[in-house]
This record gives structure tokens, sequence and C-alpha cells, in this order.
């Protein structure tokens, strides 16, 4: 099993120009916790996190507070200077590389980049295009699939 | 002037003219700066990190390296708790949000928790605070920011922990947390005074705002800030026993820095977590910074630069003491507005040893660390401390404090430009330093 067999190709991700509802909406829509940014070319990109869009509507300023919770109105700080709708994916995206694996490696070789760099989801890569791309839960998917049904072809 | 010497000094002005344009991170620029003295063989990696006492080398400080961190911990674990927040809004909700009243109040908590913490912890916090009680009572926060700079400056003056430059000149000259409460103490206090009587004179009409806006700033929940009573509680603990510890130290004969460890041991022994996370919040980046100035002031000494420098000093001003003092003082305020003050006092420190070995040929190399204690160097201690930390305020990057405080606001979306801050900055530093001229005056050099 290599990374060719077992990744998504008509993966879903973002464009550097695309807006911040948009790219929300996307990962909401397919219930991603992460994007990767990928341009035209699906050359080598970046990734968009839940994070940057959560940071995006929060004032910088209070990142030092230990907690907002003395606040009688925290809610009206969100995208308080009403930005957000101005701003695209590649305004706020963090230096943040996408993290690709080669299109023949095998689970252990993915799952150590993954637990490596905290990731959930690395591009597979061939002649230096991004070609599919694998998310913790199909690696865990196959390899737990693939685990137990050597177990079972064993026991009988 | 011998090869070495030369190299000493161009590795020392290139390494100063990455610091202050800003083309390398500081830590970057000096650490490379110090392992160039030990590659080109400048100075011995053994002498750069222990020091070589016979030839008056101090290496890296490391009581100055162990302070800085004791105190990162027992200030990031005491940070967690929300209390410095809860602090500021309790300020602020006792003045029923007169906003005159909550900035004296602000800058006078910003004052005393960077006398006993530090600078930048202290504004980290009390700035966003700040804007978010200003944005209440929809007034300008940039005045009672500039004045919380102020206020940070002028109390880290007053201990040997409260500034960078404090526990630099306090371990170099052997100098107690008592000695700073006595001699920069009342500078600080003096200077605190002045700046409420501008804030009095300057701000009150600028930043007077109706009842209503008043009464939005009692909404504001204090006790809900606290994360963790309990902790917060034991935090308390730890620093009333590290204070005392402080003012104890001269008289235990124990180096600050072993009460700064023994805080951070005790404050981590109280927490529930393991130590990694109040680890990891020590900022190692100035950590590092310190120890590569450390290492490149060894070169210059090594090389006799500083006593050159020393000796061209002492001849200039004559020997006279109270000449030295005062161009001292007011050097290093202007200079301290302009370039880092830990870079500067690093490299001041050893120069007011050569000085003070050149005022006493006779001395015996034993006997040096009792010179710069006597009458005619002393005051150059005090005049480098409180030039170093009052001239700070002179400009927006005066001190680490200042920037940070800057960054705050602009995100805040409240820029304090260099030009708007200088208005401000230069009469204060100005004022102290006329303040920190009479008491030295008055203290010393009568």
């Amino acid at each position: 099993m290599t990374a060719e067999d077992i990744m998504e190709t008509d993966f879903v991700c973002v464009h550097p120009g695309m807006s911040l509802r948009e790219a929300a909406n996307l990962m909401t829509e397919h219930n991603r916790l992460f994007l990767p940014v990928m341009d035209e070319e699906c050359g080598k990109g970046g990734v968009l996190l839940e994070d940057d869009l959560l940071r995006a509507v929060m004032p910088k300023y209070l990142d030092s507070l230990t907690n907002l919770n003395f606040l009688p109105d925290a809610y009206e700080l969100v995208d308080a200077d009403g930005s957000v709708e101005q701003l695209a994916v590649k305004d706020i995206i963090q230096d943040r590389q996408l993290y690709t694996v080669q299109h023949d490696a095998g689970p252990a070789e993915i799952a150590h980049v993954m637990l490596k760099k905290s990731i959930a989801g690395v591009g597979v890569e061939k002649d230096d295009k991004i070609i599919g791309y694998v998310t913790r839960g199909t690696l865990v998917r196959h390899i737990y699939a693939h685990t137990l049904s050597q177990e079972k072809k064993q026991q009988s | 002037m011998n090869l070495p010497a030369v190299v000493a000094i161009a590795i020392f002005l290139v390494t100063y003219i990455l610091l202050a344009t800003e083309k390398v991170h500081k830590t970057k620029a000096v650490l490379a700066g110090a392992v160039l003295m030990i590659l080109l063989r400048i100075v011995s990696q053994r002498t750069a990190l222990h020091g070589d006492e016979a030839a008056g080398i101090e290496g890296v400080d490391w009581n100055t390296i162990m302070l800085l961190i004791g105190m990162m911990i027992v200030v990031n674990v005491t940070r967690s708790t929300g209390g410095f927040e809860w602090l500021a809004i309790k300020a602020a909700k006792l003045v029923h949000g007169h906003p005159t009243h909550i900035i004296i109040l602000l800058c006078s908590i910003t004052a005393v928790l960077s006398a006993i913490l530090d600078n930048v912890t202290t504004v980290i916090i009390i700035a966003p605070v700040t804007i978010l009680i200003f944005k209440r009572l929809e007034s300008d926060p940039i005045p009672c920011l500039i004045s919380i700079i102020c206020a940070s400056n002028i109390g880290g003056t007053a201990t040997l922990i409260g500034d960078p430059p404090n526990i630099i000149i306090g371990s170099a000259a052997r100098l107690s947390f008592l000695d700073f409460l006595s001699v920069d103490g009342p500078v600080a206090l003096a200077s605190m005074i002045a700046l409420v009587v501008a804030i009095v004179l300057f701000l009150h009409a600028r930043v007077a705002v109706p009842m209503a806006a008043r009464e939005r700033i009692m909404e504001f929940d204090e006790g809900a800030a606290i994360t963790d009573w309990a902790l917060l509680k034991r935090c308390i603990v730890v620093l009333v026993i590290v204070l005392v510890g402080y003012v104890a130290h001269g008289s235990l004969g124990l180096e600050p820095a072993t009460i700064a460890l023994g805080g951070a041991a005790l404050i981590l022994l109280l927490h529930t977590e393991g130590p990694d996370e109040a680890l990891r919040h020590v900022e190692w980046s100035t950590i590092f910074f310190f120890i590569g100035l450390f290492i490149m002031v060894a070169g210059l000494v090594k090389t006799g630069v500083l006593d050159m420098m020393g000796n061209g000093l002492t001849s200039l001003t004559a020997g006279n003491t109270t000449a030295m003092t005062m161009v001292l003082l007011w050097a290093s305020g202007l200079i301290c507005g302009v370039i880092n003050n830990i870079a500067y006092t690093t490299m001041m420190t050893p120069l007011i040893k050569s000085i003070a070995v050149a005022a006493h040929p006779d001395a015996a190399a034993a006997a040096w660390s009792e010179l710069y204690h006597a009458p005619d160097i002393l005051p150059l201690w005090w005049a480098l401390s409180m030039g170093a930390c009052l001239g700070g305020n002179s400009t927006i990057v005066g001190s680490a404090a200042n920037v940070v405080l800057a960054n705050i606001a602009e995100a805040g979306g409240h820029p304090i430009t260099f030009g708007r801050y200088l208005k401000y900055g230069v009469p204060i530093a100005f004022v102290t330093l006329l303040i920190s001229t009479f008491w030295l005056w008055l203290l010393f050099l009568r």
C-alpha cells in the first residue's frame, strides 16, 4: 500500500485569492479542520487552518490576555473592524508549508511525517506536482482496515 | 593597537550596526558576533563562558542569566492566573471609570509591577486592558498608553530586578536590592510624582468623558478574569517570599539569582502542571541575546579595548568624578533612547571597572572589587543605571517595553507614531534625568 493507493485525488483545496467566507464555507461543508492551499498549477502550496480563520476575526491586541471572561460584550469583538469580508486566503495564510510525501511512500512514512509535524494531512507528490492528498482519517482507516484484514486472514 | 583589538572592535561595530538597523534579529546577530570572537581566538571559550578573575574578565554573567530565567518562570506562572487583568480592571472600577484617575492608577500599578516583575510582561497585560477600558469609555487610549510606557520604565528603574540594565549593573558592581531601592528608588518615586503631575496638568481635559460612558466601566466583571484562584494565591505567597528574599539577600550573603531560582523552584513545586509549559515560555531568545553580548564584551575586555576607552575617559574628564558622573548620566540617557539599553549596559559595566582600575593604579588586583564601591566610582554605577533605564523613555524604540506596547497599540487600531511619542517621551526623559542629576549630586557629589 503506497500513498498513491490511498490518496484522495478530488480533494478539496482553496486558492490564495479565495475569500475567507468561501474558504470557511468549504471547510464546514466538508467537515475539515484544515484545507490545503494550492495555486492553479497544483504546485507546492500552504495550509489554511480553522485557527487562521478564527484568528482573522479576533483583534490581535488581545492575544496576550489570559481570558476575556471579564468583558460584558466580548461578542462585539468578533470582526470588530468589519474587515473580514475584504480579506482573502492569501492575506491571512501563515508561513506554513504544505508537507508532502512521495507518491510511493508507505503508510509508516506518512504516519511519521504527520506525527512528527503535528499535521492532519499531507500532499502526495509526483514529478514536482501535487497529485493527491492523504488525511489522517484516510490513513487511520487504511492502516486499521489493512491490519485487521491481515489478522482475519491469519485467523482463518 | 594590536590586531586582535582591531578585529574585536570590527566585530563589535558590525554587530551593533546590525542591532541598530534591525537587518538581522538581534539574537542572531549577537550570537554570530560572539562565536566569531571565539573562533578568531580573540577570547578563549573558557574565558568567554567562565571568565578569568585574574585578568578581570567577567565572561558570561551567569548571575544575570539565572536571575532572568528564574524571574521569567515566576512571572509566567503568575501571569497565567489572570491576576494582572483582575488588578487593572479592579483599578478602573475603583475610580468609577474616571479617565484621569484610571490613567494615574494604571500607571501606578504598571510602575509597581515593573519594579518587582519585568516591564515587558507588565505592559503586555496592562496595555490591552487599557485599550478595552478606553474603547468602552469611547475615549482615545493613546495618552494613557504613552503614560504607561513612561511608568514602566520609571518603575523598572527603582529596583535591582526592575530593568535588565539594573540586573547587569547590580551583578557587576555587587550592589544589592536594598542599594538600588535606596538610591534609584527615590528617583523613581520622584519621577512618578512628576509623571502624575504631568498627567493631571496636560491630559485631564483631553480624556474627559460623559458620566454614562463611565458607568459602562462598572459592567466589567474582574472576578471572571481569574482562571485559577488557588494557583493565584500560591503565586502571591511565592512573590512575597521572593521579595523578602531580595530585601534580605545582601545580609544573607546570597546572590540575587539564588532568590530568583528559589522562587522559580517553589512556584513549579506548587503548580500542579509539569514544568514544560512554564519553561517553554521563558524568553530564550532574550537569554541568548544576553549570553552573546557577554561573550562579545569579554572579547573587548581581553584585547584591552575597554581599558583604553576607560583611560581615555579618565584623562578626558581629568578624573573629575562630578564631570564623569554627569557625562555618563546624560550620555547614557541620550544613547539609550536610540540603541538597546541592554547592549549598552553590558559594554559600559566593564568600562566603569576599567575606569576604577585606572583611577586607582596602586590597588592590587585582588582588591579590585572593593574599588567598585570607592567614593569616586560608586556614583558612576548609579549614573549608568538611571541614564540607561530612564533614557529609554525618550523614544518609542527606547526599550523593549516601548516597542511591545507600540505593537499592541497598533494592533488595537491606535498606532503610536514616532513623532507623537517623542512629544511626550522627550520631556519626561528630560525631567526624570534632571531629577537624577539632582539626586546624584545630593547623595555623592556635594
